[in-house]
């Protein structure tokens, strides 16, 4: 069997890296594909998003796949995947994993599975909407792009050229060496797909900053009501200064809609129906989201749901 | 005896520690107990699921945190259940 190519995406919450993952299904259908799928949560949203016909999918929930709790699961899934007959593999990870230590899961696989992949590097999603802020204040952000090959630069139609010209200093700063790129809804160029990333490596491995001490608190939201979107939008606003991200499928009175929330930006986007709403909430100040939301919810929406850990 | 707690250093795997250490103070057996932390060490000795534990040279245990009274039974050598 030939070798698989292997990439990792990395990027903050709701910088694109599932758009991008999407772009790249569309466009090449003609590959065999495996994706490893990570989400922080105990619901697979991304997952479910990207999900069809022909895909081989494993999902690792509950945390990073670099976090001690569960790289070795990581490595066991590419381990797994690594039997099959693909062509590439892509391993989406969640938005606060910090994959410092993607060398050691790699040499980890290769010992558990002999040379089954040909490492094509870690592309790393910047929200360009939002990354100087979050690169002061989260250090995964830093470490996410300081451990990548390539840094995409995304949402480039939502700023000006002076604020991208800021952004991409900024990265340069953290990494002197990536690829840089730039795109708007995670849409790169397929081409840069064909270059040797490998070689543009900054940062050399050591412990990721994930540990089951610092894994941030998940909520999710389950609810059969159809909802008016105004109430709603008001709901989140409430939350949302509480949440790294919000993300899920709601039925609302315009119809089942796609939700994702990324700092104060509240996205809809149709959707097919599902048996019952869900919102996974990313906590920001831990468990007392709980009560956050809780109050926010009967406060502003006052209909049945449910909250679940 | 020799014995290798194996775990990549999360709170089940520090509860299993404790827990052998005092099963095998109450059995006051002599053995090493040894920390297995580093992932390609896991990977090397065939763990599948942490944390785990290995009893000279066999893994008796593997994804649980038995209590001690069931580690003084698996420790003085009878069937684990």
């Amino acid at each position: 069997m030939t070798q698989k190519k292997l990439y990792v995406l990395t990027g903050f919450l709701g910088a694109g890296k599932t758009s991008l993952l999407l772009h790249l299904l569309n466009n090449i259908s003609n590959e065999k594909i495996g994706i490893i799928q990570n989400e922080f949560g105990k619901l697979g949203i991304d997952g479910e998003i990207i999900h069809r016909n022909g895909i081989e999918m494993t999902e690792i929930n509950r945390g990073s796949i670099f976090c001690s709790c569960l790289k070795l699961s990581f490595v066991q899934a590419l381990a797994e995947m690594g039997k099959l007959d693909l062509d590439t593999v892509f391993v989406e990870s969640s938005g606060l994993a910090d994959p410092s230590n993607i060398e050691e899961i790699l040499e980890a696989t290769r010992l558990l599975a002999g040379d089954v992949y040909r490492f094509q590097g870690v592309v790393c999603l910047i929200d360009s909407v939002n990354f100087l802020g979050q690169m002061d204040d989260i250090e995964t952000v830093d470490r996410q792009l300081a451990h990548c090959n390539m840094a995409v630069i995304n949402k480039v139609d939502l700023v000006d050229a002076t604020q991208l010209e800021k952004v991409i200093t900024a990265v340069r700063k953290v990494n002197p060496i990536c690829r840089i790129t730039t795109c708007k809804n995670g849409m790169i160029d397929l081409s840069l797909l064909e270059e040797d990333l490998t070689s543009l490596q900054w940062a050399s491995c050591e412990d990721s900053l994930n540990s089951e001490e610092n894994k941030p608190k998940t909520i999710s939201l389950e609810c059969n009501e159809t909802i008016n979107q105004e109430v709603f939008t008001t709901f989140l606003q409430r939350v949302l200064p509480d949440c790294y991200r919000i993300k899920g499928f709601f039925k609302l009175d315009s119809g089942w809609n796609q939700v994702d929330v990324v700092e104060k930006l509240i996205d809809y986007k149709t959707c097919s129906p599902h048996e019952f709403s869900q919102i996974v909430f990313l906590s920001k100040i831990g468990p007392k989201v709980i009560r956050s939301i809780d109050n926010a919810w009967k406060e502003i929406v006052s209909l049945p749901m449910k909250l679940k850990n | 005896m020799e014995i290798k707690v194996i775990g990549t250093g999360c709170e089940k795997c520090n509860r299993l520690y404790q827990n052998v250490q005092q099963a095998v103070n109450e059995l006051g057996i002599t053995a090493n107990i040894e920390k297995v932390e580093e992932l390609m060490d896991i990977v090397r000795l065939g763990v599948m699921l942490t944390p785990a534990l290995m009893v000279d040279g066999k893994i008796v245990i593997t994804g649980r945190v038995p209590d001690v009274k069931s580690l003084l039974s698996i420790l003085s050598g009878n069937t684990d259940k």
